[in-house]
């Protein structure tokens, strides 16, 4: 469905002329690569400036999102930021470690070469938006990640880009969400999974290994995992515990052994039955759309992240 | 813009000519138009932006028209609307 503006202006002498521009709403589900998170739209820094594109303000994408830029403040790590605080406009050095509830980080550069962000055990409502976390690459610590999450209660990470952060750039520790808590990633870019050990057995972007009960919701974010082909761009198992409700919907995915690899690890737990996989871009680098798949996952409106083509015959 | 130059000759009784030549030049400019996002889900909140090339400043813009749609004005050239 679309519609046609039209628009008139006229100059200073008189002269006058139009112009007409064609708005398409995209099909129930469908969304356009035009907005797909990128390093051109996602938080990058230049020297202590930060430039990225959100809504004036932070918060959620209420509005027109906006370029904007700001200077940031040297800082040192951020240790354990108090309950209810808002920490932003940082250029950090170091790492953040959350312990708490109702803490926002906002347009700050987190920049280490071990784990970057981590959130523990018993944080709630903790916000992430606008920011840059990145590793040295093969400088990292083996095995570090950008985000270690621990069983957590509501968490939200959005608009953020993080790079050459380790080994995983979201790690669940501990089972991840609580149950009845969500953990919302929407609207980031995160790519280049690596650090100093080459030869670890897996690279993901996102490593869920089940656990606590919670919903994860992966929304909107461009994923890629291209450095080491492998495991996957999002990895789902059941190794410490059934795998709670998982939604993957409208998201770029691409790179790793398969892009999708969510088994059963037979450790006692049951097959997954709420992963939902739904209007995604896939790309197909190594070894498939999919790894494997275990158990019963619903899915509908995927498709090849060059062709258009419909993959739903393959998950 | 375009130009366009005229010349002629001008002769007096006793003979003697010169000649002139002016510019004559036409004011106009085009107008190109541009959404943000263009293909988008409905519902979705949407920046237009005009731009003009050539003619004089400064410029003034008509509120855009659209069937069924409300343009808030962002800045002189630039509106938001949902669709």
């Amino acid at each position: 469905m679309t519609v046609t503006i039209t628009v008139a202006a006229h100059d200073s002498l008189g002269a006058a002329a139009t112009a007409s521009v064609v708005a398409t709403q995209a099909a129930a589900g469908a969304f356009s690569d035009a907005d797909k998170p990128t390093a051109a739209n996602r938080p990058t820094v230049s020297g202590n400036t930060l430039t990225w594109v959100g809504p004036l303000g932070g918060g959620a994408n209420n509005g027109s999102p906006v370029q904007q830029t700001r200077v940031l403040t040297a800082s040192g790590s951020v240790d354990t930021p108090a309950n209810g605080s808002i920490v932003e406009g940082k250029l950090i050095t170091g790492s953040i470690w959350i312990q708490g509830s109702n803490i926002t980080i906002r347009q700050c550069v987190i920049y280490n070469t071990t784990d970057l962000i981590t959130i523990f055990t018993g944080s709630s409502n903790i916000i992430i938006e606008d920011c840059l976390f990145y590793g040295a690459g093969l400088g990292q610590a083996s095995g570090s990640r950008a985000m270690p999450i621990y069983d957590t209660g509501n968490l939200t990470v959005r608009r953020c880009h993080s790079h050459n952060s380790g080994q995983h750039i979201l790690e669940f520790v501990n089972g991840g969400p609580l149950a009845g808590a969500v953990h919302t990633f929407s609207d980031n870019y995160f790519h280049d999974v690596q650090d100093s050990s080459p030869n670890l057995s897996h690279y993901d972007v996102s490593y869920y290994g089940g656990g606590m009960g919670g919903k994860i919701v992966y929304e909107h974010n461009y994923f890629v995992e291209n450095l080491y082909n492998q495991t996957s761009t999002i990895f789902i198992e059941s190794y410490f515990g059934a795998i709670g409700t998982f939604t993957i919907d409208s998201n770029w995915l691409s790179g790793g052994g398969g892009t999708l690899y969510i088994r059963n690890t037979n450790h006692g737990n049951p097959d997954p039955t709420k992963v939902f996989v739904t209007n995604n871009k896939m790309g197909n680098y190594q070894q498939g759309f999919v790894a494997s798949i275990d158990g019963t996952v619903t899915h509908s409106g995927n498709v090849d992240i060059n062709t258009g083509a419909s993959i739903d015959s393959q998950i | 813009m375009s130009t366009i130059t005229i010349t002629g000759t001008v002769t007096d009784s006793a003979g003697a000519s010169g000649s002139y030549s002016v510019v004559v030049t036409l004011d106009s400019f085009t107008l190109s138009a541009v959404v943000t996002p263009a293909v988008a889900p409905a519902g979705t909140t949407r920046t237009l932006t005009v731009t003009p090339t050539g003619g004089t400043a400064p410029f003034t813009y008509a509120t855009p028209t659209a069937t069924g749609l409300t343009f808030t004005p962002v800045s002189a050239n630039s509106w938001t609307f949902v669709y």
